[in-house]
């Protein structure tokens, strides 16, 4: 019996080692390959840099900065929406069940029929509504984008509000505060970091978006303030050169390895800013 | 925080009426938020509304597609994500429970698990631009099925283990806890009882990743370009074109009638899309009825 058992134990720890080592060592092969990939990416962009890819010193800052005033101008349009849905949502947790796959659903439409919106019903109304503003401006890019973010970014906040201890609430209201001075001055600060996080989440998202932006952002090459004018950002870029012919190793191909080796290092430090401001704001759970 | 409150020497009734307000205005926010995305439907089924008829409908399973059929579009999509889902799904499950439930916790697991959060929000062009240099040009695939479906399965597999992680984690930790205290390893615990308590929320995590992954136009567009592919591929080294891929075709184009069109494709996209989602919140079921899992 004892026998029996220790050999069942045995076989229990080989089949453990195994699963382990299977499931590891593929979870490790595919982190390396996209490295492998990415480096390729790196390696194309570096030799686009010596060799003179076209557009270098026209295009390329001012799709940087198309890029990042889109995203941060799209973003800053969502902020209020989303904290308004979100705090709505937390007001009313019956209808959480529909309301959270409903969410989900709407972030993750296919942004091409974003695009499509835009082009037909924003850009016409905007030249209707603000006169002086073009037919391809960044401002339809950003109200589009932010609608685009404002699912993602209400499921994340709703996240981060709905996890706030009751107690928080229930002592403040206690203490005599209302409903909304309980959310402005005891709930919003406590969870400040993990707001900031959901919030550079969504701008990796908009940075990123590319349909959007290729379709209603009029690929105005300039560094502008003004939103009523086009402007021209690294994704909508790197569309246009692919639609351009492309030769293998050509000056177009290389242009778009640096717009996307931007692009990528662009997102990946707004997404390591928010899971450093996450990581400060929790310990990492037990396990 | 406090003393913000009393250094006001605001009357309470002001203090509460503006309570109201404030829950007020978010209200109508949220209200005028839905709207807009209703809004935004209808328009897209109005405006395509005169293009949705029988020929744009009946060209769908014919193959033949002329410039107002999306038959040999549908047939590419599909031929493309079905082989990128098969791989993707497994794939990113076993990614998921290792990095949710197998690994030890360690520098290195949580250097991986930040790698895979990055490559999920990774933008869709960059896997376009990566698959042309290595997929049709490093490898000599061209720009072809075969391409267009390795770039959608590197585009799929982040996107699952991210949710399917989320799923395995919304598995209170008490069941673990358990199987653990009786002696279960860790790869018993998850054969046995975690996975059991997550399968319907893997299922459904995946489906919203699969939708969203079917209807992304950039990578393809980057890919294959604009070119028109009249016949569905019958080989993987052929051609191929895409519903979202047409639908931005169409929307590049000045004339009012390709306008239309792209609101039509993009109806049938957002109905397609709608449907894998749906089929996600069926197999997800209602949580309440179930027992509650958190």
């Amino acid at each position: 019996m004892i026998t029996a058992h220790s050999a069942d134990a045995s076989k229990t720890r080989r089949r453990e080692a195994l699963v382990l080592a299977v499931f590891g060592g593929l979870t490790i092969l595919i982190g390396l390959l996209a490295l492998v990939l990415v480096a390729r990416l790196a390696s194309a962009a570096l030799h686009g840099v010596t060799g003179g890819a076209e557009g270098l010193l026209v295009t390329l800052p001012a799709a940087l900065w198309g890029s990042i005033f889109i995203a941060l101008g799209a973003v800053v349009l969502a902020i209020p929406l989303a904290l308004a849905c979100a705090a709505t949502l937390t007001e009313h947790p019956r209808i959480h069940h529909v309301a959270v796959p409903a969410l989900d659903g709407l972030a993750n439409v296919p942004t091409v029929i974003y695009g499509v919106l835009a082009l037909d019903l924003i850009a016409p109304l905007l030249v209707t509504w603000l006169p002086g503003t073009d037919m391809r401006s960044a401002l339809a890019a950003m109200i589009v984008i932010a609608f685009l973010v404002v699912p993602l970014m209400t499921s994340l906040f709703d996240r981060v509000l709905g996890g706030v201890a009751p107690e928080l609430r229930h002592a403040a209201l206690a203490l005599g505060a209302t409903p909304w001075e309980v959310e402005r001055m005891i709930v919003w600060p406590v969870v400040r970091p993990q707001l900031l996080a959901a919030v550079l989440l969504c701008l990796a998202r908009a940075l990123g978006e590319t349909m959007i932006v290729t379709l209603v952002a009029g690929s105005v090459a300039t560094v502008s303030l003004d939103p009523r004018r086009g402007a021209e950002t690294l994704s909508s870029w790197s569309i246009e050169l692919a639609l351009g012919d492309i030769t293998s190793g050509g000056p177009h191909m290389a242009a778009m390895a640096v717009a996307a080796i931007c692009l990528f290092a662009l997102v990946a430090a707004t997404h390591f800013g928010a899971e450093t401001w996450l990581r400060r704001s929790t310990p990492e759970p037990a396990r | 925080m406090i003393p913000a409150i009393v250094d006001q020497p605001r009357r309470l009734a002001d203090r509460h009426r503006r309570s109201r307000r404030s829950r007020a205005t978010r209200a109508v926010a949220t209200g005028i938020a839905s709207g807009v995305y209703i809004a935004f439907a209808a328009h897209l089924i109005v405006r395509g509304f005169g293009w949705l008829d029988l020929d744009f409908l009946t060209a769908l399973p014919s193959r033949f597609a002329d410039q107002t059929g999306i038959g040999a579009a549908l047939t590419g999509s599909v031929m493309m994500i079905v082989p990128a889902l098969l791989v993707a799904i497994p794939g990113g499950i076993i990614v998921a429970m290792y990095l949710e439930e197998l690994a030890a916790p360690s520098r290195s697991t949580r250097i991986l698990r930040h790698w895979m959060n990055l490559l999920a929000t990774t933008p869709p062009v960059i896997h376009g631009i990566v698959g042309l240099l290595v997929a049709t040009l490093d490898l000599g695939l061209g720009r072809s099925l075969a391409a267009g479906t390795l770039t959608l399965t590197a585009l799929l597999l982040p996107r699952i283990a991210i949710r399917a992680r989320g799923a395995l984690a919304e598995v209170p930790a008490a069941l673990r806890h358990h199987a653990w205290s009786l002696g279960a390893s860790r790869w018993q615990t998850l054969r046995h009882h975690v996975i059991p308590a997550a399968r319907r929320h893997l299922l459904a995590a995946s489906t919203v990743a699969v939708g969203r992954t079917f209807g992304d136009a950039a990578p393809l567009v980057v890919l294959g370009g604009l070119i028109w592919v009249a016949a569905s591929p019958a080989g993987p080294h052929d051609p191929v074109t895409a519903l979202p891929l047409e639908v931005f075709g169409w929307a590049t184009r000045p004339e009012v009638d390709f306008r239309q069109l792209a609101a039509a494709g993009a109806t049938v996209l957002l109905a397609l899309y709608t449907f894998i989602w749906a089929l996600g919140w069926i197999w997800r079921g209602d949580d309440a009825k179930q027992g509650a899992r958190r």
